[in-house]
């Protein structure tokens, strides 16, 4: 009835419709200006207080006035030069290890055929869903066990087999056509030559998207870090923002200085490898 | 794609006794206070924290969902007369159930999973501060274990984590988008 309703009030006036319609997409715009703008206005609020001497902190000064202070008090304070080295290392370290690693398990679990095959790919779906969290104590322990507390080693070998991107590589080789392959292996080339011929350029976004999950997970992590290093020297940035924060409590002006530079080389692989980001977040449903 | 220690450091500044969103927030009746460091305020401020960090991921998982919606859909619904609001509910709304149970199971898993922004705000001191009002489960644990030395009391309450994991795990693999769909 209503309905019936609305349809003749439409007809008779089309002009109030549109004008309807045009409220409705200013509203439209206007809420969606508002939301960009809360989401903005903390990384408006890190640059420019970053940018501020202590004394002028949560007031407008003109942008004379602003300094770069903060952040050569952060960088003469803190190892900062240091803990982007051990990030380096430690992130480089498990994007090329877990490359590796991962896009092998995958694809001996997609071509192979050996006993047993069903029943480890069952057993990584199941690991797939246990969140480190669950075998943090086991880890730290087995960890201790074998003396690489504040080492490297202890932030990149556990992360090298991933079940998540071996699953995401098995499901990406899965879909290649095996007449390549075959016509591969009539040319005269052997497995290992298959698949590196093969198998791997042709899942390049497989494992493009494999390097950038790993990249952010562990540019990003925290926890792992914060539990197995205790030496300033051997602390990754996460942890060190976390005790340049707790140590310049009062201090927000350079608590923000030490954000933006944590913050900049993320955002800057991000613009440069932003093209393969998007299709994989919208792939996996993951975020670093 | 920042890391969650940045973004807490930002806010825990946003949201301190006279910083811009705790004064700003006054003005509609909240107490003008330290949120992270007032019991009363702690475990929202991890929410805004969390909430800032994912609505962004689960925009583009709603956009994904929407466009799957063909648009003759909406073409049948309003030549039947619906308007905006009817259209939304009955064609929108059911198009993207899929979408909507994945993101509530991701959100749930990811949300228990809380960790960080609990140990940023504690500042060094008992994880779970102010009084025990951030000890999420993943926060306890960690007190239990790497703090007071209970490693058997926190292996227990890993398993009970990890029962709320799988189960909220199954729930999205029984309800949520298909593989193909995403």
């Amino acid at each position: 009835m209503s309905a019936v309703a609305t349809r003749q009030a439409a007809a008779a006036s089309p002009r109030s419709a549109s004008g309807s319609r045009r409220a409705l997409s200013m509203i439209r715009y206007a809420f969606l200006i508002l939301f960009a703008l809360v989401m903005a206005a903390p990384l408006f609020f890190v640059l420019y207080a970053s940018l501020l001497s202590p004394a002028d902190y949560l007031s407008l000064v003109p942008p004379t006035q602003l300094t770069l202070d903060n952040y050569s008090y952060v960088v003469t304070h803190a190892p900062i030069g240091q803990w982007y080295l051990n990030t380096a290392i430690v992130t480089a370290g498990v994007v090329l290890g877990a490359v590796i690693v991962n896009t092998l398990a995958g694809w001996a679990l997609a071509r192979f055929r050996f006993r047993g095959r069903q029943l480890v790919f069952l057993a990584i779906v199941a690991v797939l869903m246990v969140p480190l969290q669950a075998y943090l104590i086991p880890l730290y322990l087995q960890i201790v066990d074998l003396g690489w507390l504040n080492s490297y080693q202890a932030l990149v070998i556990p992360f090298l087999v991933n079940p998540l991107l071996i699953f995401l590589m098995r499901q990406s080789f899965s879909t290649l056509p095996r007449e390549l392959e075959e016509a591969a292996a009539i040319d005269g080339a052997g497995r290992f030559r298959t698949f590196l011929q093969i198998g791997v350029p042709l899942s390049i976004t497989g494992i493009a998207t494999q390097a950038i999950l790993a990249g952010t997970w562990t540019w990003n992590g925290f926890l792992v870090p914060v539990t197995m290093t205790s030496d300033p020297d051997l602390f990754v940035l996460t942890v060190g923002l976390n005790s340049l924060q707790a140590q310049n409590y009062t201090l927000p002006t350079v608590q923000m200085a030490g954000v933006v530079l944590l913050t900049i080389p993320i955002v800057v692989m991000f613009l440069v490898f932003q093209r393969f980001i998007v299709p994989s977040i919208a792939s996996s449903g993951i975020k670093g | 794609m920042t890391s969650t220690v940045a973004i807490t450091t930002i806010f825990m500044q946003l949201f301190v006794k006279g910083g811009p969103a705790a004064t700003g927030l006054a003005a509609f009746g909240l107490p003008n206070s330290t949120w992270y460091a007032d019991p009363g305020l702690a475990l929202a401020f991890l929410v805004i924290v969390y909430v800032y960090m994912f609505v962004g991921l689960y925009i583009v998982i709603f956009v994904g969902g929407i466009e799957t919606i063909p648009d003759f859909l909406y073409e049948a619904a309003s030549m039947d007369g619906a308007g905006v609001l009817r259209r939304f509910w009955h064609v929108t709304l059911p198009g993207i159930r899929p979408f909507a149970v994945f993101v509530v199971v991701a959100g749930v898993i990811q949300a228990v999973q809380i960790f960080d922004q609990a140990y940023v705000i504690s500042g060094g001191t008992v994880l779970g501060s102010p009084a025990g009002a951030t000890s999420t489960i993943v926060v306890f644990i960690y007190q239990q274990a790497f703090r007071l030395n209970a490693l058997g009391y926190a292996s227990a309450a890993t398993v009970v984590l990890l029962v709320l994991v799988l189960v909220a795990g199954i729930v999205s693999r029984r309800l949520g988008p298909k593989e193909e769909d995403v």
